[in-house]
């Protein structure tokens, strides 16, 4: 899958799921910051996400790989099968 | 099929706070079924509201909850560690007002699972007729972590 289907899908995911709008929503928006405010309940629905699409678990990752749709999309693809 | 004593084996939760008395269908880690009867004793009734008992809707989606509870089936050493709690409350409407002397059939089927969220839609009913709907996501959590 490339990288920017990865991408694209993560951004339909934020926007039908968890009601992130999606003219304000790049794919390098900070997502747990001011702008887009996602909280740790969010997360976890990311988490689950990833997991179902993606075949690729990120329970305990570290935070850093959260920041943005860029970020997500770089740990999908280096961990995937 | 389970009734109260089989049921108070499997969920923690005691009276008044004990919110499924019969389940008539059980799919594990799937769906089911069970029943709350709405008795005008309740402790609720006393304040919500004098003169007029509605069951809160707040307890009915407890009443749902409960019911999901008995649907996630985890291995024992899974339970030992974590505790399965609510996280989420989706899209829930109180359709019609529940009162004392209404059976709640509650039907409860699992959308999502197998990662780190449970999720069930959840259909409350009274002779036949939809009283309450919504959704609900649970997630585990260490229970060393509580507190902290």
């Amino acid at each position: 899958m490339a990288n920017e289907e990865v991408k694209s899908k993560l951004k339909s995911f934020f926007m039908s799921d968890l009601g992130v709008d999606g003219d304000v929503l790049q794919y390098d928006t900070a997502l747990f910051g001011d702008e887009i405010g996602l909280d740790s309940v969010d997360s976890l629905e990311i988490i689950s996400f990833v997991d179902s699409t993606f075949g690729v678990s990120m329970t305990g990752v570290a935070k850093e790989n959260f920041q943005s749709i860029d970020t997500i999309a770089a740990y999908i693809e280096a961990h995937k099968a | 099929m389970m009734n109260i004593f089989e049921i108070s084996e499997k969920i923690a939760q005691r009276p008044p706070f004990q919110m499924i008395e019969k389940v008539t269908e059980l799919v594990p880690n799937e769906s089911a079924t069970g029943i709350k009867n709405v008795s005008v004793n309740e402790p609720y009734f006393m304040g919500h509201f004098p003169q007029t008992p509605i069951m809160p809707g707040v307890l009915i989606v407890e009443s749902c909850a409960q019911l999901c509870s008995l649907v996630i089936e985890k291995p024992a050493e899974d339970l030992e560690k974590n505790l399965y709690v609510l996280l989420k409350i989706d899209g829930f409407k109180f359709v019609k007002p529940v009162i004392p002397g209404d059976q709640l059939e509650i039907t409860v089927n699992k959308t999502k699972g197998g990662g780190v969220l449970v999720g069930f839609d959840c259909i409350v009913k009274v002779n036949g007729n939809v009283h309450a709907k919504g959704a609900l996501t649970f997630t585990s959590i260490p229970k060393e972590s509580l507190g902290k």
